[in-house]
């Protein structure tokens, strides 16, 4: 018996090379192939990795020795209304927690962007134009342009003595008396102005809007001269500001009072704490009231009252304090055209206030949705990540904004003259709020290097923003009817289908800088946060996912976290090996694209088939030389006979003998006895491992699922085959039949090929149906 | 920042980030392409705005029914289709919005075989000289793409 089995084992070893040696014999005899570096897709990424260390951990949590700088700022800051002008005065103090002995410091000039010698529209290739609207034609070649960019008065030290400084476009080195030991702090003080760019024309991030009857509406941002990061990675993050990649910021604590028109009212980053000199009887009252109101805002400043107030020009100020503790940047917004309100959301076992700024321009729109889009994303982000940290979170309204800052963001979605509005404009504002906020948390709290990576802010933030958006859908129905569920334009597999499908020249990895990228939204918004999607609903699953996410989202929280740092995160704390899907998704352009090659259909039988009969006489040996086998025959083939199509187990009788032999009743009737089998060989002519998802739809109406993991792949990158035995006839089979892994070409993905009605007929056969 | 803020920030600073897709696929039972554009709505609002008046509102409630016709008649002049160097007839079909994209549905007859297609898109070129129109055309299992821009608005696709 033992002996047997030996021989056949060595016979089917054998097997393959006999087929292996007939390929050779009927070719001249091919190269030798030169030898290759590990090029398997599910190589472990230590090549793109850097080497983890005291100050990240292989896990990719913060290292023992982990460090991050401070900055702490008190600023002064006077808005000049009439020449829309902001004049500030700050005194940062610097705490150098690395090891490191810094000789200099740099500090960033964001404003300098649009100063007259800026060097952003140099980069810009350009070509002659058939057209060019009006107000860029004015703007780019006719008159001198815009006076914009910091005017600095001066650097000093603690004790008003001039610090050395040298102002790089938007950046400037400040040199320090003596260099900075670790542990040592350096306070130092600037003084600066500069004229506020009108938002509207040069699409700035921040600045100011001219309303019809005048007035005007400030978001003000990267208004002061802010400190760079230094850090375990970077050294000083002191790539220059050319206008997209956005911001690498140290936190610190705040302490800003800015002077406005008296008639103005303001919010901002920080903890407002002058507020009984600011607001008045009335609307302290409405405060409180809007504390305990949990299910709609309050209004602080009514409609009536914005535009009673639009109607005067005050002559004097009013300077409103505010302390923030722990953020990475201040922002503010003034008008007296502004109408605000408030409502209180529950984050934990803390109430946080959720609110809004808008002129009347935004109106119905705003007073109806903005706070309530604001309380549903703070809870969902909340429950992806941690409890919302800050005290509050404000919506303000700025025509065709969208940017984000700690505790305070600007945002579009303006209705008609007439107040009406479309889905458009409806959506655009309820998807812009709760991107913005979301970015809360990414990346005001888990504070990436926005400079560098745009996908670690705007990838991460647009994943979340889908869940959030889905949760805000659920919770507000009469918002989005008659639609059912929220019509997330990013986050489902198949939205980024026409991407990944794109002419590759004009691909690039999601790992590249942002300014370098051909199509930064996709690149830096879409693709990442459709990965995401993908790794928690079809390769994770949710559970795993989420506690994988959250993992890394507290362990970064008020830190600074590289790609790897989350790459490792959600491998630490999931037990998935993700590299293949991090190389695929994130290093390379390559694309989804699996299907069904070919579905063979064989009968089980006892008798000899002609493969193995052929081996058997080619070695001289005889069927009495092997152990009772099963032979598989394929329809079709020499060796079919129609009889085997109504045969049974039953009759096959050497497995029969075998199961007799063996087997006690009881066993018997335990055992399955599959009637079909089938060759099934898929086929992967994209890049990207993904999982094959493949229904099996039997003859009976039933549909099975069967989900093979990524790793099918790893040593066969372009097909596989796996062997299905049923008890009941397949009659289709379906690859990817949820559209959840960005299948480029679904032509290839249904046996019996399938016509699918496409897009385009479905329409045509609707207009003829009108 | 959001995403669509991105769009339109690139207007200023000329970064080559407009683009409309085209997918354009040969249909052997009756002989005809269909092409499928996506456009985004801002960008169409804008130029049907330059051209015919600031009113006009896309995808608005109670939308006009002269927008049909206004988006008819600028799209299907951005495009001119050779099969073999004769030009070919393109069926206007009809536009859909899909939240902010607008998609615009057009049927081209081929008469005789399809081998040299001649592809011309100038959908944007007229707002921006930063536009560009990428056109993934598929005949079988053959896909060919294009990338057209305003120095490039034309190209020729061989399928044998």
């Amino acid at each position: 018996m033992h002996a047997k089995f030996g021989l056949f084992a060595a016979l089917f070893l054998s097997l393959s090379m006999v087929i292996g040696a007939q390929a050779q014999d009927q070719e001249p005899k091919p190269e030798r192939k030169p030898g290759h570096y590990n090029t398997n897709r599910f190589k472990q990424l230590y090549e793109e990795f850097s080497t983890p260390n005291q100050y990240r951990s292989a896990s990719g949590a913060p290292g023992p020795a982990y460090y991050q700088q401070q900055a702490d700022y008190k600023m002064s800051i006077t808005l000049n209304d009439q020449r829309s002008q902001l004049y500030g005065e700050e005194t940062i103090t610097y705490t150098n927690n690395s090891p490191d002995v810094l000789a200099y410091l740099w500090v960033q000039l964001d404003q300098n962007k649009r100063a007259r010698d800026s060097k952003s529209p140099l980069i810009e290739p350009s070509g002659v134009f058939p057209a060019k609207m009006a107000s860029s034609f004015v703007s780019e070649y006719m008159g001198e342009g815009f006076d914009g960019g910091f005017k600095i008065d001066w650097v000093r030290d603690e004790k008003g003595n001039p610090l050395p400084h040298t102002v790089n476009r938007t950046m400037m080195r400040v040199e320090m008396p003596k260099a900075l030991k670790p542990g040592d702090k350096f306070v130092f003080s600037i003084k600066w102005w500069y004229n506020i760019p009108d938002h509207t024309v040069d699409r700035a991030r921040s600045g100011y809007e001219v309303f019809e009857d005048g007035n005007k509406g400030y978001v003000i941002a990267q208004f002061y001269p802010r400190m760079a990061v230094y850090s375990d990675v970077e050294g000083w993050q002191n790539s220059q500001f050319w206008g997209r990649d956005e911001f690498a910021l140290p936190f610190g604590n705040f302490e800003v009072s800015i002077t406005v028109p008296s008639d103005h009212v303001l919010d901002a980053t920080g903890v407002l704490v002058n507020r009984k000199e600011v607001f008045s009887k009335e609307m302290m009252r409405r405060y409180e009231l809007a504390k305990k109101s949990y299910d709609k805002p309050v209004l602080i400043v009514t409609q009536d009252e914005a535009e009673r107030a639009s109607t005067g020009f005050a002559t004097g100020s009013k300077t409103w304090k505010f302390d923030a503790k722990m953020v990475r940047d201040f922002g503010f917004a003034t008008s007296r055209r502004y109408i605000w309100d408030m409502m209180a959301v529950r984050i934990g076992d803390r109430d946080v206030m959720a609110v809004s700024v808008y002129p009347p321009e935004g109106n119905p729109l705003w007073e109806d949705w903005s706070t309530r889009v604001v309380a549903s994303t703070l809870k969902s982000y909340s429950r992806m990540t941690f409890d919302y940290p800050y005290h509050k979170a404000i919506s303000v309204h700025a025509k065709n904004q969208g940017m984000e800052y700690p505790m305070i963001c600007w945002n579009y979605g303006r209705p008609e003259k007439d107040g009406t509005y479309s889905d458009r404009t409806k959506y655009g504002m309820f998807g812009v709020i709760i991107h913005e906020v979301g970015h809360n948390f990414f990346p005001m709290i888990v504070n990436s290097d926005e400079r560098q990576w745009t996908w670690m802010d705007e990838g991460i933030n647009t994943f979340v923003q889908y869940v959030a958006e889905q949760d805000f859908g659920a919770a507000y129905p009469d918002a989005i009817a008659p639609n059912e569920t929220y019509p997330s334009r990013r986050g489902p597999a198949k939205a980024i289908v026409n991407y990944m499908a794109g002419d590759q020249d004009q691909l690039a990895p999601i790992m590249t800088k942002g300014l370098n990228t051909f199509n930064f939204g996709a690149n830096g918004y879409s693709k990442p946060a459709t990965g995401l999607n993908i790794l928690r609903k079809t390769i994770m699953g949710e559970d795993l996912f989420d506690y994988a996410f959250k993992t890394y989202a507290q362990r970064w929280m008020f830190k600074h976290p590289t790609p790897e740092d989350f790459f490792r995160s959600m491998e630490d704390a999931s037990a998935i090996d993700l590299d293949w899907f991090w190389r695929s998704w994130f290093y390379t352009t390559d694309y989804t694209d699996i299907g069904v090659a070919s579905v063979k259909k064989y009968y089980v039988t006892h008798k000899m088939n002609t493969a193995i009969r052929e081996m058997m006489q080619a070695r001289g040996m005889s069927e009495n030389d092997l152990p009772p086998l099963v032979y598989l025959v394929e329809e079709g083939s020499e060796d079919f006979e129609e009889d085997m199509r109504t045969q049974t187990l039953n009759d096959v009788v050497t497995l029969q003998e075998f199961i007799m032999d063996r087997m006690t009743p009881e066993e018997r009737a335990g055992l399955k006895m599959p009637k079909y089998f089938y060759e099934v060989t898929f086929e992967k002519p994209g890049g990207i491992p993904m999982p094959i998802i493949a229904d099996y739809v039997y003859a009976d109406g039933s549909t099975e699922r069967i989900t093979y993991p990524a790793q099918i792949w790893r040593l066969n990158d372009a097909s596989v085959a796996k062997i299905i035995a049923s008890e009941k006839e397949i009659v289709k089979i379906v690859i990817d039949p949820d559209e959840e892994t960005a299948d480029i070409d679904t032509s290839n993905n249904s046996w019996p090929a399938e016509e699918t009605v496409g897009e385009f007929q479905t329409f045509k056969s609707n207009i003829k149906g009108q | 920042m959001n995403f669509s803020q991105t769009r339109a920030l690139t207007q200023s600073q000329g970064h080559k980030f407009y683009v409309s897709t085209a997918n354009i696929e040969f249909n052997p039972s009756t002989n005809n392409l269909e092409i499928i554009q996506r456009i985004f709505t801002d960008d169409i609002e804008n130029v049907l705005r330059a051209r015919y008046g600031t009113q006009i509102k896309l995808g608005a409630v109670n939308e006009a029914e002269e927008n049909a016709e206004l988006i008819k008649r600028y799209v299907l002049n951005q495009w001119t289709i050779k099969n073999n160097n004769q030009d070919l007839v393109l069926n206007y079909l009809g536009h859909q919005y899909d939240i902010d994209q607008v998609k615009i549905f057009i049927e081209v007859p081929i008469n005789g075989s399809l081998a040299e297609l001649f592809f011309e898109n100038k959908t944007l070129f007229d707002l921006t000289s930063d536009q560009q129109n990428i056109l993934h055309v598929k005949v079988g299992d053959e896909r060919k793409s294009l990338l057209l821009f305003s120095e490039n608005p034309n190209g020729v696709l061989n399928f044998n």
